[in-house]
């Protein structure tokens, strides 16, 4: 009998969720952590604010040192990939034709300590694209078989959001239900932007006409908590006791204070990020969490298949050049790390191989920037990273010919797209011979002005973007590392291109100076119709090991569940079949907490 | 005696409540404001120097807020009036804390052993309750004793005209957790003598703790621990930090703490130079103009908490920035130096109407 | 070069006063980055030439005063700049290669953020009338305000 009812590979959000749910029912419970256990202390988590503030290049791992023996993606590494000569500049070897531009981060709490915190769900249409559209494919479930999970996730994150606000394409919420905490207030920004397009009619392909509205983003980041209570998931709940940031800074993050930096890190915790969730876990005195702990091997039985055991690497601090092999047991087995390291561990122990979909369909969200100066002050650089976006392009009939899209509002001014405003003060100094009164009111005058809206297409699934490994690429401590084939197709490059469309339609209204320059040496540079522009990765990795109704085109079931080893469930952004255009993490919490649900009946069913 | 003059009585001193919670923020405050933030957080060192003191200063300023608002309820439930709006009603530094005189004495200094040792008397609990036993709150020379005195007077006032006839303050003019959240407990609308006490009992057992003083628990849980977690009392903060160690709630007075280790570098802090007032800067005009700018913000402050606590409570809720803005202000002039000795500006906390 | 005449100097450069910039609690930091890159001579000048625009009372001639004497300047002008932008983004910019070449080598001039709290202090984001991205934050609710309106002269 092992020590263990679960063993959890992955001490992101995923892993933690179902680690405090099976926790509740009583179950033992064991996480491996591949990255180190900097940050579940306050004082640690500090050292990633200074790690921040001194890192001159602010990317979204900027504050989280490079792990050599637990190696993460970095943006930094993203490179041009010459036909038939793969890139591996970094962690990830790129095959192309493009490269793959997203990151994730492998330490505790996983890639929940850079995310931005939007949580969106998908539309009702999003769960049956090929039914509706010709693209991509129908989901086993529908938005209301997920809308019970959708609430209990929201609540589990702690999402801030407006209902009313939200009710587009067929969203809808229950009435007795309700986010736990009041919408993070829409900036300045925002609303300037909303009251310019106010009535604006914006013809889209096929013909179709849409008007433009500005909805608020719920995102789980602390905002005010709710008074009532509430049926969530069909449960009641509330009122909302916000969880600020862990240990003994627990007064600190209830609420939001506008830091602004929540890519790559909120210094007072006031986002959502996994270590809540493990901490919570940890009070049950049911979890165990071994970091540094790297999962080389899931062990199966050949005539069964059913998972036997766990092979992982404990190194002693990282870097270090020698580890500890050791092996751990479970009743089942839980793979939680994200699309790209599940589908890596899955292959390398030769899991999951029947439906040939293991590692296939790697979806990301390929981001596009266009920016421009607004002709009044509006107030950049303040508060979260994106507070609202225009959700009309997210839906239509239009998406039988293109993509749909978010647009997104950005706070922060033109710093993701030109490095402002370090560029600017660089620009008016050395080039423009500017200092004095005169800098000091030209950056005011500039660069308060600074809009950047982040066009977000869906992308659908392809066989043909995936991660593969191969003996000869391997990490310092002799683990595979992914294998990455990728490309971004007409569809979502057409929908692209109609979200540029119609943002440069509403800032020609508004009187915003488009100041858009996209590099064709860029790597990310791409065109269609001879029109080209640049795209990023959003930090979305998904698709790898969907779920689905059978065992020939899908990986689990809906739970989940592995269809062929059946003490083993792959859960995460992976086992999502579509992503259209909603961040992923929101949809991948609800499937998770389904899966734990799936996990629990088949324990009790072996107790 | 009748009703209107035990009411005046007990609204005199509710305002007098709400002065002494008024006196005590700018006093944690500048000191909190004159402690330096270090730089760089090595993994093996993991300690901060001094974010700990500070993040206990911080908490127990914004428990003083809670109490600021608690006390403008009680003032509102009897139908006193709260006045924040004229020099006479806030403090002038340096003061005594209690409307007696008598006490602790608040001057506005930096942070350092000696006055937090005055920060942990202010908030000490009484040893009894003898030296007040006759209810005469004028008297008073403890925090602790001045507010047995309300809670007699409260008593008395119910016991003698009844709950309906003392609370008939407007309740639309209550704070409720839905306008003032995010600070150490729960905000209590007053409406009958069972809030009116639970109001007091929070005030108290906030600031000197759990039975009497004798716990260091304050019976607030603290958030996200999921009630599971019970938050300490302002007096065992302030030890916690003389005596470098963290108090669990059920540490006892007289007890060392049974927590961790709480680091204070007690030399990286600001030289402000004591009693800061904008009039005595006026030959250096780049300082004298930012504090008086300081007090400026304050003013606002005030008078927009005025507004608030007289049937606008909803306008608590827009207050962040205005608070964050006037700690940038203070902590910007606490490293502006003012003399040949390296002294520092720092915030006067001074009315101008 | 003493704290004054780099007050002085640096007040000059970036439009905010001495108040202000020692306000940051940078301001010994970033004199000792300067005078270890300069070196004593060049540090000296410098100082020479705040001095001497502090003493021209007139702002127009005062700004062209600061253009030809230091902004201009081979070797005072890239100093200068660096450190405006020292002041303004709290990182260092390394001197060009021929001022390398003229001056020699120093271990200082590496580009860098010196410190965290450099980082916090920069000018840029009182400028732009916000704040440090990560830092200082502004308060619940503060984004949805209106952005504060310019400041006045000098301040």
């Amino acid at each position: 009998m092992s020590e263990y009812d679960a063993v959890i590979v992955g001490g992101g959000i995923s892993g933690a969720l179902v680690a405090k749910r099976l926790a509740a029912e009583g179950k033992r419970v064991l996480i491996l952590e591949a990255g180190a256990d900097d940050g579940d202390k306050p004082e640690t988590y500090r050292a990633y604010h200074t790690a921040y503030q001194l890192n001159p290049i602010k990317v979204p791992n900027s504050p989280y040192a490079q792990n050599p023996s637990a190696p993460s993606p970095t943006v930094l590494d993203i490179g041009p990939i010459a036909p038939g000569a793969p890139d591996h500049a970094g962690y990830f070897v790129q095959k192309g034709p493009l490269p793959f531009r997203s990151d994730y981060l492998r330490a505790l709490g996983g890639t929940s300590l850079h995310w931005l915190g939007t949580c969106l769900r998908m539309q009702p249409r999003d769960f049956r694209t090929a039914s509706e559209f010709g693209h991509g494919v129908d989901w086993p479930l529908s938005y209301d078989d997920l809308a019970p999970w959708y609430e209990q996730a929201e609540w589990e994150l702690g999402v801030s959001g407006d209902k009313a606000d939200n009710d587009f394409a067929g969203i809808h919420f229950s009435a007795e239900y309700d986010f736990p905490m009041e919408p993070i207030p829409k900036s300045h920004l925002d609303r300037w932007l909303e009251d310019g397009v106010r009535g604006m009619r914006v013809r889209l392909a096929g013909g179709e006409h849409s008007e433009l509205c500005v909805a608020s983003t719920p995102v789980a980041r602390n905002s005010i908590p709710r008074r009532e209570t509430y049926m969530v998931g069909g449960e009641p709940a509330g009122p909302y006791d916000a969880a600020g940031a862990t240990g003994p800074y627990a007064f600190q993050g209830q609420r939001c204070e506008g830091n602004s930096s929540c890519i790559p890190l909120c210094p007072i915790q006031a986002k959502y990020n996994a270590l809540k969730t493990l901490e919570q876990a940890r009070r049950s005195g049911l979890v165990d969490i071994i970091t540094q702990a790297v999962v080389s091997k899931v062990e199966k039985d050949p005539a069964t298949g059913r998972i036997t055991g766990l092979l992982y690497k404990k190194y002693a601090f990282p870097g270090a050049s020698v580890w500890e092999m050791k092996r751990v047991e479970g009743t089942i087995y839980v793979l939680a790390t994200n699309a790209i390291e599940n589908a890596k561990l899955a292959l390398a122990s030769g899991l999951c191989g029947a439906s040939d979909q293991l590692g296939r369909n790697l979806m990301d969200h390929p981001y596009v920037n266009v920016w421009g100066l607004a002709p009044v002050p509006i107030g950049s650089f303040r508060g979260p990273g994106s507070t609202a976006s225009i959700p009309s392009l997210r839906d239509g009939d239009f998406r039988s010919e293109v993509a749909p899209v978010r647009l997104e509002f950005d706070n922060w001014g033109w710093n993701f797209a030109a490095n402002a405003p370090y560029s600017d003060v660089s620009r008016m100094v050395e080039e423009e011979g500017l200092f004095g009164p005169a800098l000091r009111h030209r950056l005011r005058e500039r660069v308060q002005r600074q809009v950047r809206i982040g066009i977000m297409p869906e992308q659908t699934p392809s066989r043909y973007n995936r991660v593969t490994i191969d003996p000869a690429w391997r990490d310092s401590l002799g683990e595979p590392r992914p294998v990455l084939e990728y490309d971004v197709d007409e569809y979502s490059r057409a929908g692209i291109l109609q979200g540029v469309d119609v943002t440069l339609e509403m800032f020609r209204r508004l009187g915003i100076e488009n100041h858009t320059h996209w590099d064709p040496n860029d790597p990310g540079y791409v065109s269609l119709g001879g029109r080209g522009f640049v795209y990023f990765g959003a930090g979305h990795n998904a698709g790898t090991h969907r779920i689905g109704t059978c065992a020939s085109d899908s990986v689990t079931d809906v739970g989940g569940r592995s269809w062929e080893h059946d003490n083993l469930w792959l859960v995460g952004c992976g086992a999502m079949p579509t992503i259209a255009t909603s961040n992923p993490t929101l949809t991948m919490t609800a499937l998770v907490l389904m899966a734990a649900e799936s996990m629990k009946h088949a324990l009790e069913g072996k107790a | 005696m009748s009703l209107e003059a035990d009411r005046a009585e007990l609204v005199e001193m509710l305002r007098a409540a709400m002065k002494v919670e008024l006196t005590t923020i700018p006093l944690y405050a500048t000191a909190a404001y004159t402690i330096a933030e270090e730089g760089e957080y090595a993994r093996i060192a993991p300690e901060q120097a001094n974010a700990e003191p500070a993040e206990t200063i911080r908490q127990v300023m914004l428990e003083e807020m809670l109490h600021l608002a608690l006390a403008a309820n009680l003032l509102n439930a009897v139908k006193g009036e709260v006045v924040l709006d004229r020099a006479e009603a806030i403090p002038a530094y340096p003061c005594a804390i209690l409307p007696s005189g008598k006490g602790p004495v608040a001057n506005l200094r930096r942070f350092s052993k000696d006055h937090v040792r005055l920060f942990r008397e202010i908030e000490r609990a009484p040893p009894n309750f003898d030296k007040v036993k006759d209810g005469n709150w004028k008297k008073a020379e403890t925090i602790g004793g001045f507010y047995h005195c309300v809670e007699m007077a409260l008593d008395a006032i119910v016991k003698a005209h009844g709950e309906q006839a003392v609370f008939t303050g407007e309740s639309s003019w209550q704070v409720g957790p839905e306008h003032y959240w995010g600070a150490g407990g729960e905000m209590i609308r007053v409406t009958d003598a069972a809030s009116a006490r639970a109001a007091l009992a929070m005030i108290v057992e906030e600031g000197e703790g759990a039975d009497l003083g004798g716990l260091a628990g304050d019976n607030d849980p603290i958030p996200g621990s999921g009630g599971e977690q019970e938050d300490i009392a302002h007096f065992y903060k302030f030890n916690q930090i003389l005596l470098a160690r963290r108090y669990a709630p059920d540490d006892r007075l007289g007890q060392p703490p049974s927590g961790g280790d709480l680091v204070t570098d007690w030399s990286a802090v600001h030289p402000m130079r004591d009693d800061p007032r904008a009039e005595d800067y006026t030959q250096l005009p780049e300082v004298h103009a930012r504090m008086l700018a300081f007090d400026r913000l304050y003013t606002d402050f005030l008078l927009t908490l005025h507004t608030a606590f007289n049937g606008a409570p909803e306008r608590l809720r827009e207050m962040a920035p205005t608070m964050i803005s006037m700690r940038r202000a203070a902590e910007a002039l606490v490293r502006i130096p003012v003399n040949e000795a390296g002294e520092t500006a720092g915030p006067g906390w001074t009315f101008r109407a | 070069m003493d704290d004054r005449a780099f007050t002085l100097l640096s007040a000059m450069l970036t439009g905010y006063d001495g108040a202000a910039l020692a306000a940051t609690g940078c301001l010994p930091a970033y004199r000792r980055q300067v005078e270890a890159v300069a070196g004593p001579e060049l540090a000296a000048r410098m100082a020479d030439a705040g001095a001497a625009l502090a003493a021209t009372t007139d702002d127009a001639a005062r700004e062209a005063q600061a253009r030809e004497t230091v902004l201009a300047d081979p070797d005072l002008g890239p100093l200068a700049r660096s450190l405006i932008q020292l002041w303004y983004l709290g990182q260092w910019v390394p001197m060009p290669a021929d001022w390398v070449s003229r001056n020699g080598a120093r271990r200082e001039d590496v580009a860098r953020i010196l410190s965290p709290l450099s980082y916090r202090e920069g000018l840029v984001w009182d400028a732009i009338g916000a704040h440090p991205l990560g830092a200082k934050p502004q308060g619940f609710g503060a984004w949805a305000q209106e952005p504060p309106a310019s400041p006045e002269a000098g301040s």
